[in-house]
């Protein structure tokens, strides 16, 4: 959370019109090794304010001389794929969270079943190199629009022949999670309406919670402006309507724990005591909303927030 | 610091362990109150206090030669003492990377370490090793690579596979345990191989603990220290050998206390391995005698009040149950209340 | 990321929770392991359609694998009978890739238990008494309230060791 990498633009290319590659590399010292599945935050200077966005790294674990993002342009956002997209150039230094993962691998799984939507093929890239050197059995579902969404996808039927299995439109989840080996676990990441129907399906098919994993591409979306008041400092905050309250509490100074920046991981779980929030998190039941939020996706609604801060 | 050349001291038969004055000052006393109780007590595992056990990662002290050989003999001996599971392939790899990285850095008039890509070159003058291999192929070395860097490193290591929300003890390499057994824990959940120690589940400890341990980022590793009793200098105190040992603690007596009774404390350190995912658990031990504990000014007084008012329950886990009487007797005298 | 739920409440403690299970209605395979038609639990009874195997039979062992080898995700496996049945299948079941929650352990029968000698490493029956003389190395045990699912066993440690090998038997 503290510590920061100093990151140089190295290389770039677009794998469709709307998704771009860079390639980033150390400006001092060795990059840290990671895990397959681990992302890392990448800290973008908007012109509205500093934001945050969350990456999963694609390349191969083993070898960590630089790192590898793919970005997708997202339409409605607050702006940190368009400058990504729009204002990055090789040779630009950018600034990253060292790597965390929320979405590991399962050591002891007999089966691997990737279900990627989209731009979700990121985590899975890294996946696939770190299961081919262990030798595990895994397959991999892709859904992607062709020509829009569909970055990988050659390099992948290369690598991966019969255990790449391709779709253009939703495939039939019950065909591939049923009568799976014991032992097998399933992972899905993209859209939510496709995590979504993966995981009721597996529910449907009697599949445990404990092996169905996915990782949601959440981040903080605009909202209204609104105040915030930090009880135990007494300091009031105006949150801008680009910014996130987390992005708001950083920039006054503030340390909160932080990993996903989607609402999902639960670190940045704050107490709060009362006004008009608006929850857009996934992480807390309603009961727990009425004592906490999580600011990295949450907002107030226009009047004052009091957080216990 | 001079690390001790030969001959080598005893951890057992003449147990010829002694501390110098500089060990037995840099002893990590564990008790900053006069009275014990748990918490989970963790700090980050940041340098601090040049020449103290705090300042690298991996505290090599004048030890290193003996405990080095013990080891040795230990495995030797048993070779349960040594398990990895074939999942935790990467993990003891990722291990074997993070103890050298730091013994190269910290410590480079002993050891060295050179990287072209996958090609390794290490080195450890103390124990006059000189190794190339591949990184990430075992062949390559003589022994697997937990093993190969555990025999030279002091401290026992778990490597705990972390799936399910929860950690799993999958691998390890363990020959100075106070009283535990990786062969028989192997495998165990976080919470299933710490259950015999008492009163801390109701405590909800555990509970906060792996919480704790769940969420640690690479780089920010964590240490806390934890302590016991031990008969002599003697670093494996586990229960493969207890029928050995177990004994000692009757033979206490007025006379023998300062020599034969030693506060055996572990530093524990616990870090994120990036490749893996896993937790590597350092467990690094230090044994001081009474005799030699009493020179540092308090820490006689307040061991005697820690001890006087230990609960039965954590007395008996920690195995002084035999000798308690006769210890708080011969610290009473160092109390001045 | 998963779902969040709570640790299973075996999880708190290392000894073996036996009990009688509700039907899993998650589940969409039954898989019942009886050590004999005498171990047979209630449970069974409210199983849809579940498959069921009888160590009585002649031909338990292979069948057993087949169950295994050919079941599915989705598959709740219910083994009766003894502790060191239990275990031996739960092992199985382990290996085959289930996990703790995918298999329910009901003791219905009294019998031995396995005791691990964590001196000599060896793994054998033995019954509920405290103590036992460890058959391999021939020290006297004590029988510990700590209990492995990997091995199936308790841990058996050095009972006296002022006397080793007095042994447990008058």
């Amino acid at each position: 959370m503290s510590a920061v990498l100093e990151v140089q633009v190295s290389a770039a290319r677009m794998l469709s019109p709307v998704v771009r590659e860079f390639t980033l590399q150390s400006c001092a010292g060795p990059l840290p090794g990671f895990s397959p599945g681990s992302h890392v935050q990448v800290h973008l200077p908007l012109a509205t304010g500093k934001v945050r966005n969350a990456y999963s790294l694609t390349d191969d674990p083993a070898h960590s001389q630089h790192y590898r993002i793919a970005v997708r342009l997202q339409d409605v956002s607050r702006g940190g794929s368009h400058y990504l997209h729009r204002q990055v150039r090789v040779g630009d230094r950018l600034q990253i969270s060292p790597p965390a993962n929320l979405f590991a691998l399962h050591s002891i799984a007999s089966l691997h079943i990737l279900i990627a939507g989209g731009i979700g093929i990121t985590p899975f890239m890294a996946y696939i190199a770190a299961l081919e050197q262990r030798q595990a059995h895994f397959e991999l579902h892709y859904l992607y629009r062709p020509g829009l969404s569909d970055a990988y996808v050659d390099e992948l039927q290369q690598r991966l022949g019969s255990r790449l299995h391709t779709y253009t439109s939703r495939p039939d989840l019950g065909r591939i999670l049923r009568d799976r080996p014991l032992g097998s676990h399933v992972y899905t990441c993209g859209p939510p309406p496709l995590l979504d129907a993966v995981r009721q399906q597996a529910a449907a098919l009697g599949w445990p919670p404990g092996r169905v994993h996915w990782e949601a591409f959440n981040a903080a979306q605009p909202g209204q402006a609104f105040d915030v008041e930090l009880l135990r400092s007494g300091r009031h905050l105006r949150i801008g309507a680009e910014q996130s309250l987390l992005e708001a509490l950083e920039s006054a100074g503030l340390q909160i724990p932080n990993l996903c920046r989607g609402g999902v991981c639960g670190q940045c779980m704050t107490r709060h005591r009362g006004g008009d929030i608006e929850h857009r998190d996934s992480f807390l039941s309603p009961a727990e909303q009425d004592g906490f939020l999580m600011p990295c996706v949450s907002r107030g609604r226009g009047q004052c927030v009091s957080l216990d801060l | 610091m001079t690390i001790q050349a030969t001959p080598v001291q005893s951890y057992r038969d003449d147990f010829s362990f002694r501390n110098s004055p500089t060990a037995i000052r840099r002893f990590p006393f564990p008790f900053t109150e006069d009275s014990y109780l748990y918490s989970v007590n963790i700090e980050p595992a940041t340098s601090r206090d040049p020449g103290s056990i705090y300042q690298h990662g991996f505290d090599i002290d004048e030890h290193y030669r003996s405990e080095m050989a013990e080891r040795a003999l230990v495995l030797d001996k048993d070779p349960r003492r040594y398990l990895v599971m074939p999942h935790m392939q990467v993990a003891a790899w990722d291990a074997l990377q993070m103890l050298m990285e730091h013994l190269a850095a910290d410590y480079p008039q002993w050891f060295s370490l050179e990287r072209v890509g996958d090609d390794w070159h290490w080195r450890n003058q103390l124990l006059a090793i000189d190794q190339r291999f591949v990184f990430g192929d075992a062949t390559s070395l003589p022994c697997e690579p937990l093993e190969f860097i555990g025999r030279q490193v002091q401290g026992d290591f778990a490597l705990l596979d972390q799936r399910d929300g929860d950690l799993y003890m999958d691998a390890g390499l363990v020959t100075s345990p106070a009283d535990w057994s990786l062969a028989f824990d192997a495998g165990m959940s976080f919470k299933q191989w710490h259950s015999p120690v008492p009163m801390a589940h109701q405590m909800g400890v555990f509970d906060r603990a792996l919480k704790y341990l769940l969420n640690l980022q690479a780089g920010q590793p964590v240490r806390r220290l934890n302590w016991t009793l031990t008969i002599n200098p003697r670093l494996d105190s586990s229960p493969e050998t207890f029928h050995e040992w177990g004994a000692d603690r009757g033979r206490i007596t007025a006379e023998n206390v300062g020599q034969q009774v030693h506060l055996r404390v572990e530093l524990q350190v616990m870090a994120r391995l990036p490749r893996s995912n896993a937790v590597m658990f350092s467990i690094r031990t230090y044994l001081i005698s009474m005799d030699e504990l009493v020179t540092q000014p308090g820490w006689g007084c307040r061991l005697h009040r820690v001890l006087r008012d230990l609960p039965g329950p954590i007395a008996d886990y920690k195995g002084m149950s035999r000798y308690r009487q006769t210890l708080v007797e011969w610290l009473s005298r160092f109390d001045q209340a | 990321m998963t779902d969040r739920h709570s640790a299973a409440p075996d999880r708190l403690h290392s000894l073996p929770r036996y009990r009688q299970p509700l039907p899993r209605d998650t589940a969409t395979r039954h898989l019942v392991v009886m050590q004999s038609a005498a171990a047979c639990a209630p449970v069974v009874g409210a199983l849809e359609q579940p498959l069921v195997l009888n160590g009585e039979n002649a031909d338990f062992t292979p069948r057993l694998q087949q169950m295994l080898g050919r079941a599915t995700v989705g598959s709740q496996l219910y083994i009766m009978g003894d502790e060191a049945f239990i275990w031996r299948i739960h092992g199985e079941a382990r290996s085959a890739g289930l996990e703790d929650d995918e298999i329910d352990i009901i003791r219905t029968l009294a019998g031995p238990r396995l005791v691990y000698c964590v001196h000599c490493g060896l793994t054998q029956a033995a019954g509920p008494e405290p103590l036992v003389t460890c058959i391999g190395c021939a020290v006297g045990l004590e029988v510990r309230e700590h209990f492995s699912r990997r091995l199936g066993a308790y841990l058996g440690v050095c009972s006296n060791p002022d006397q080793p090998y007095a042994g447990a038997r008058p």
